[in-house]
């Protein structure tokens, strides 16, 4: 009903609008298009919908307006008026002294329609239970309960798990003279709603709820610009307040009425604190003779937390005098990034040219050091840990140097050689430093009318530097095991893009893009990761009235993960425990689209059909890989049971449109739009199917699902033009 | 342009997904995926997130100087500072996440566990082989998988969420 009311009222103010706009100014262009939709679906509406708001009834599609008066010109736009996916701009330029724009905008997040939950959650951030379910359920034998949890889940109503982004935000261009310029822009974005999450007993008991989403982030950016000869400077202050309205979440044990230590009657967990980043920067851009030009770029920032509390050490009443305090009951952090660009191109001949860049980057986490001497894990036990924990932020500090050399003789090719040197020094992780070597050609044909081709070959060597093995025994982990964003890798990669041109208005576009990622020294944790991706299509326009499109592309991507299956003990470093997963994912892709426009100088006709077909295979292999395994790996026979395949997942996505639109006449059209959406999925853990076969136990799911759905939609709408 | 085919930018296909696939035809069908932003539904284009004309940051990307500081300028739920963090999400959200879109929740890169166990191969509780027989019956593995329990995994402000479970 709102939806129609707001929908009558704007259709009401646009057509006296769009009747004065003919009489008075020809300068007045605009169009609104709107109708009636209709959806027909059959499974996951949630999913179907997801970002987007296709409700039945009437619909105000968009509305445009374009305006010029006096030098000054102006745009109006809405889009999905007085749904849930709203989105309102204007736009106003006076050419040579001031633009700007301002904007309010919805993104919804339509995550499931058919969760279910038992908790009650009269205070936000409180997940509760009765004391007389809880009762209840700590009274029955263990054998009854998980029968008894079930049951309270499936009693449940449903509910929407979802969120929504609205967003207003603007800015302001100023030109007080043709050298200078002042910009400001503001935009603050609220988000509320709810998210699956997941709080947990112990490692046999975990219960999910929807979390509470309600949180703003206001950022604001200035900046001010001159040009002086051959020198431009800017400065430049940006700032980003985010406040999160809830902190922490309580939930409720299902299967325990009143705090005992070892079993609280609920768990407590933490949600990020609201935080401020404010910052400074400046530019300096310098035009140097011979085509050259030398760019620097420096970035200062703070980001704290606002007051943000450490929560206690528990919230189990039981064990809370035992545990104790926090060291301190305030977060405290605070980080200071900073950044540094030099730019240097030039082109002194026609022969030849170099782009160099220098890029430091620092993130100095200034995080107190926090120490845990007793620890309450699950809120149930107080522990004292054999050794302390802790918290220390991790600082990082990049400096790369990139440059690129490109010879253009006169002929059809360019040569381009390509240099780059990325080191990162790090915090509290495995390596101190990791440094990649990165050499690259590229060979682009100039432009020849027929075909042009870009190719380029990169080789990479990134290897590490200051190994801490003690992190990863501090941390149970193996040894051999190295985390794949910072282990030693050689990394090779080939991207081929070609379009050939045969006869005027068609293109053949083919692309290759292969990489091949070797995690040469890693025993455990990712081995190789590999891709090939091939694509090729036809666009042509072969008249006026006439444009398609038509590509497919296939997607190969592959990696192998080394693991050990091992309790402590002689487990830990026994190789007969090692296993594998050699992870596929296959995609067949096709777009395809035809436009048939003015078609007996009446119809437009235009068609479009996506298609995206995903499997993805995970399989176990015990022991040994062939081809794939390290000189340090002792191959021996395999005591681990043989595995049970798990099925592959499966998504596919298939999605048409035709849309056909009759003109009247110039200020009026009339159309009907048909839209097929079919989505498919198969999950082992995920889909619907999947979480019916679940024992879930005493554990008590949200049973957020992937599930298939069908959908046709059809618009009936009216065009009207000024 | 002389006939621009899209509404703004003078673009000469209608949308800036559709420019850009030309040549980026692999992230333009990653859009295509389960988990994806709202991008094929018009909320966000290619230049939301990059600068096609130059950027002071990686990728050209508009925003910060580092794909986190890309990420966390919405995501600024994600930036901390946390008590406790989860090093990869400091370093970089692609180490787990595929911006363009994936078959998996959450963009997830790979599917959980596979994913977690990329890196964690621990003792207690082991790095296990969670197979056909096990999906139904661990709470490890089936329904969210790992952060179900370890919920809090960009980073945690409680005491005991060393690992992120709290």
């Amino acid at each position: 009903m709102r939806h129609y009311t707001a929908l009558a009222l704007l259709l009401c103010a646009l057509v006296p609008a769009a009747v004065s706009a003919q009489e008075t100014s020809s300068s007045n262009t605009g169009s609104v298009d709107l109708g009636v939709r209709g959806s027909s679906l059959k499974g996951d509406a949630a999913r179907y919908e997801r970002y987007r708001d296709l409700g039945d009834g009437l619909f105000l599609e968009t509305f445009r307006w374009r305006a010029r008066s006096d030098g000054w010109y102006f745009v109006g736009a809405a889009d999905h008026v007085a749904r849930g996916d709203q989105r309102y701009r204007f736009d106003f330029a006076k050419p040579g002294l001031l633009k700007g724009w301002a904007q309010w905008d919805q993104i919804p997040m339509l995550l499931s329609r058919t969760t279910r939950s038992p908790y009650s959650t009269n205070l936000v951030g409180e997940f509760r239970l009765s004391d007389a379910i809880q009762t209840q359920l700590q009274g029955l034998s263990t054998a009854a309960r998980p029968a008894a949890v079930q049951a309270l889940v499936n009693g449940s109503a449903m509910f929407d798990l979802k969120s929504k982004r609205h967003s207003a935000g603007g800015a302001l261009e100023y030109l007080p003279t043709p050298q200078s310029s002042l910009k400001v822009a503001l935009k603050q974005t609220y988000r509320d709603g709810s998210q699956p999450s997941g709080g947990s007993f112990g490692h046999s008991q975990v219960v999910e709820f929807a979390a509470p989403i309600d949180h703003t982030l206001t950022d604001f950016e200035a900046s001010a610009e001159i040009e002086r000869g051959s020198m431009l400077f800017r400065a430049g202050y940006t700032g980003s307040w985010f406040k999160n309205d809830v902190t922490s979440v309580v939930f409720d044990n299902p299967l325990r009425a009143t705090d005992i230590s070892g079993t609280p009657s609920s768990g407590r967990l933490g949600l990020p604190v609201s935080s401020t980043q404010l910052g400074v920067n400046g530019m300096v851009s310098i035009k140097l003779p011979r085509k050259s030009r030398l760019t620097a770029y420096a970035t200062m920032s703070t980001l704290k937390d606002d007051n943000g509390v450490i929560l206690p050490m528990t919230s189990n009443t039981a064990v809370a005098v035992a545990a104790g305090s926090p060291e301190r009951g305030t977060l405290n952090g605070e980080a200071q990034i900073s950044g540094f660009n030099l730019n240097f191109t030039s082109r002194p001949s026609s022969l030849f040219s170099v782009n160099a860049r220098l890029k430091y980057y620092d993130y100095d986490n200034k995080l107190p050091t926090f120490t845990a001497t007793k620890k309450v894990a699950y809120d149930g036990n107080v522990s004292t840990p054999a050794s302390p924990l802790h918290a220390e932020g991790f600082s990082l500090t990049r400096l790369n140097l990139d440059a690129d050399f490109r010879i253009t003789p006169k002929g059809p090719a360019a040569l381009t050689l390509g240099y780059g040197r990325y080191s990162d020094e790090r915090t509290h992780r495995i390596y101190e430093e990791t440094v990649d070597n990165v050499m690259r050609v590229k060979l682009d044909t100039l432009s020849t009318g027929v075909i042009s081709v870009r190719a380029v070959y990169e080789h990479a060597q990134r290897r590490g530097e200051g190994f801490d093995v003690n992190a990863l025994i501090h941390a149970n982990e193996q040894p051999g095991m190295r985390h794949f964003d910072l282990a030693n890798r050689d990394r090779d990669r080939f991207t081929v893009i070609a379009s050939f041109m045969p006869v005027m208005n068609w293109a053949l576009n083919v692309s290759s893009a292969i990489g091949r990622d070797d995690y040469l020294a890693s025993e455990f944790g990712l081995r190789d990761n590999n891709h090939d991706v091939y694509s090729i299509g036809i666009d042509g326009t072969p008249s006026e009235k006439v444009g398609l499109g038509v590509s497919y592309s296939y997607e190969d991507y592959r990696s192998l993960q080394r693991s050990r299956q091992a309790n402590p003990g002689v487990q830990f470093t026994d190789p007969s425990r090692n296993w594998a997963t050699d992870a596929a994912d296959k995609v067949h892709s096709v777009i395809a689209s035809l436009d048939l426009t003015d078609l007996g100088d009446k119809l437009d006709l235009r068609m479009s059909y996506d298609y995206n077909r995903t499997r993805a295979t995970y399989e176990y292999i015990t022991g040994a890989v062939a081809d794939r395994t390290l000189p340090q790996e002792a191959i021996v026979p395999s005591t681990l049971p043989t595995p049970r395949a798990l099925p592959p997942v499966k998504s596919d996505l298939t999605r048409g449109t035709v849309d056909a639109v009759y003109n009247i006449n110039k200020r009026f059209a009339i159309g009907v739009s048909y839209g097929y959406d079919k989505y498919e999925v198969q999950d082992f853990t995920l889909d619907s199917q999947a979480q019916q076969t679940l024992t879930a136990g005493n554990n008590m799911l949200l049973y957020y699902t992937y599930a298939p759905y069908t959908a046709h939609t059809t618009w009936g709408r009216i065009i009207v033009k000024w | 342009m002389h006939t621009p085919a899209s509404e703004k930018g003078q673009l000469k296909k209608k949308t800036q997904t559709e420019v850009c696939a030309s040549c980026h035809r692999d992230k333009a069908s990653k859009v295509d995926r389960s988990g994806h932003m709202p991008v094929r539904e018009g909320k966000m284009e290619c230049s939301t997130c990059h600068n096609i004309h130059g950027s002071t940051s990686v990728k050209l990307l508009r925003k910060g100087d580092s794909v986190a500081d890309s990420c966390v300028s919405c995501h600024a739920d994600k930036r901390g500072p946390f008590l406790w963090e989860h090093a990869p999400s400091r370093d970089g959200c692609t180490t787990c996440h595929d911006p363009h879109g994936a078959a998996n929740d959450r963009m997830l890169v790979a599917k959980p566990p596979a994913l977690c166990q990329r890196c964690h191969i621990a003792t207690r509780h082991p790095s296990t082989i969670y197979d056909a027989g096990l999906v139904a019956t661990s709470v490890r593995v089936f329904a969210r998988s790992c952060v179900t329990c370890h919920s809090t995994i960009h980073g945690s402000n409680h005491p005991a969420g060393n690992m992120f479970v709290r």
